[in-house]
């Protein structure tokens, strides 16, 4: 498996993993004719699981996001132009990648629609707030006219209390795709389910930002490692096979 | 390099033959440009004052007009490039001379037809040099962006996309990429073209479609 950060302007794949200082930010293949290869990092021995997945990070520097605040067409196209031959470059050894993910922006930036452009499945993630759900039918509405890709809906941080209920579930999932075909009308979007969140992660996430702020060694926490029994960790596992159209082990 | 199309013209600006290897609706036609290549002559000789003065190459847009002067006649070579066919100006000039030196100290009053035959001597020496874009056409005379590949539909979007990874390619190359049938593909490559996204060209004997970068 393959994970590329083309968040260009808010980089957070970075948080998760530790880079080699001698890996190049994927920027550098994007923009700049830096070997793929220069740019990017097989880390499952970090993870400790089976088998491969490299990563391709971006660059989190201001210079970096300044340049890509400022990129225009030509630019774009090159890195659209780069980015179609990221899939076929993975196929072959020593990759050999069966799927490739690409992180990109919230909102529509060159790099969200190259995003959306070359890929199979576009994953929506929203989470239940008014101007999240808005925004984003408005924006796949927008961007899923032209697009042959599939797309889906997933709900993130809803509280874990309120999906126990069943009642209250379906009745929110009815009205969730009942406002997303209405503003989507004949496309392909399907809303798959939700992702759980309870204080616990929350104190998590907030004591690991604690740890940054106080400059001590911190990283973000892969919740399907180190806490797999939690609801988080299994409705994601669950979601998998939908999300990757097939059966995923 | 792409031949567009070679004029021959002798020095009044009278085309003794024109041979295109596109659309015509694309490339000016050889009166026309038989007498706009003889206006360019006399305006520059005007303001440089140099009686010898030769001019080599014209770029107009995306065109490339190179000129070798033989004397009584000018060899003109349309292509897509601004670097000068310098061989092959001289192959067809002194082919051109070989075959018909004793038609060109024949006055005004020359009927034109005799040059006839000298078409198929250019499109031989063309063909053997694999300089002909055989699409028909002066496409592509658009480049892609991603909001052009945006607003695409999602059968020619994904011949194009597949046509972008690749660079360049075959029918074959291109359908195997995009995962869509050879049918599907030649459909999408036909209407890429017309759009002007694309061109063919022949490479090697295959038939190789490519886009502007």
């Amino acid at each position: 498996m393959c994970l590329l950060d083309t968040d260009f302007h808010g980089p957070s794949i970075i948080t998760f993993f530790k880079k080699n200082s001698s890996t190049k930010w994927l920027n550098d293949y994007l923009l700049h004719d830096e070997p793929l290869d220069n740019c990017l990092e097989e880390i499952s021995s970090q993870l400790e699981t089976s088998g491969k997945l490299f990563v391709g990070f971006a660059d989190p520097s201001a210079s970096a996001i300044e340049t890509n605040i400022r990129i225009n067409e030509k630019m774009s196209f090159i890195m659209l132009k780069n980015l179609m031959k990221v899939g076929k470059h993975l196929e072959h050894p020593p990759y050999e990648v069966s799927y490739l993910i690409l992180d990109s922006s919230p909102g529509t930036t060159y790099g969200t629609v190259n995003a959306m452009i070359t890929t199979q499945t576009s994953l929506f993630i929203v989470k239940l707030s008014n101007a999240d759900l808005l925004g984003t039918s408005q924006m796949i509405t927008g961007l899923n006219k032209q697009l042959k890709s599939r797309s889906l809906i997933l709900a993130n941080l809803i509280p874990k209390s309120v999906i126990k209920d069943p009642a209250i579930i379906s009745q929110i999932q009815s009205l969730i795709e009942e406002k997303f075909t209405q503003d989507i009308q004949d496309k392909y979007v399907d809303f798959i389910g939700w992702i759980p969140i309870d204080e616990s992660l929350i104190q998590t996430e907030f004591l690991e930002a604690v740890k940054t702020l106080q400059n001590k060694d911190s990283s973000r926490l892969i919740y399907t490692l180190i806490q797999p029994d939690h609801p988080f960790s299994t409705t994601l596992v669950k979601l998998i096979p939908i999300i990757f159209g097939e059966n995923v082990q | 390099m792409i031949v567009y199309a070679i004029y021959i013209i002798d020095e009044g600006g009278r085309p003794l033959v024109s041979q295109y290897f596109q659309s015509s609706d694309d490339i000016p036609n050889e009166v026309l440009f038989g007498a706009l290549f003889t206006a360019f002559k006399d305006l520059a000789a005007d303001v440089t004052t140099q009686k010898s003065w030769e001019m080599k190459s014209i770029g107009i847009e995306r065109l490339f007009y190179h000129t070798k002067s033989f004397g009584p006649f000018n060899v003109v070579i349309v292509t897509n490039t601004p670097k000068s066919p310098e061989n092959l100006l001289q192959t067809i000039g002194l082919r051109f001379m070989k075959e018909h030196h004793k038609e060109l100290v024949i006055d005004f009053l020359v009927d034109l037809r005799i040059f006839d035959s000298f078409k198929e001597i250019i499109q031989n020496i063309v063909k053997e040099e694999n300089l002909v874009d055989e699409s028909g056409q002066l496409k592509p005379t658009k480049r892609f962006s991603v909001g052009g590949i945006f607003d695409l539909s999602s059968e020619l979007q994904s011949t194009a996309l597949a046509l972008i990874a690749l660079e360049e390619g075959t029918l074959e190359a291109i359908s195997e990429e995009s995962g869509n049938s050879q049918l599907e593909t030649v459909n999408s490559l036909n209407i890429l073209q017309k759009m002007g996204y694309i061109g063919r060209k022949k490479k090697e004997g295959k038939q190789i479609f490519f886009y502007s970068a």
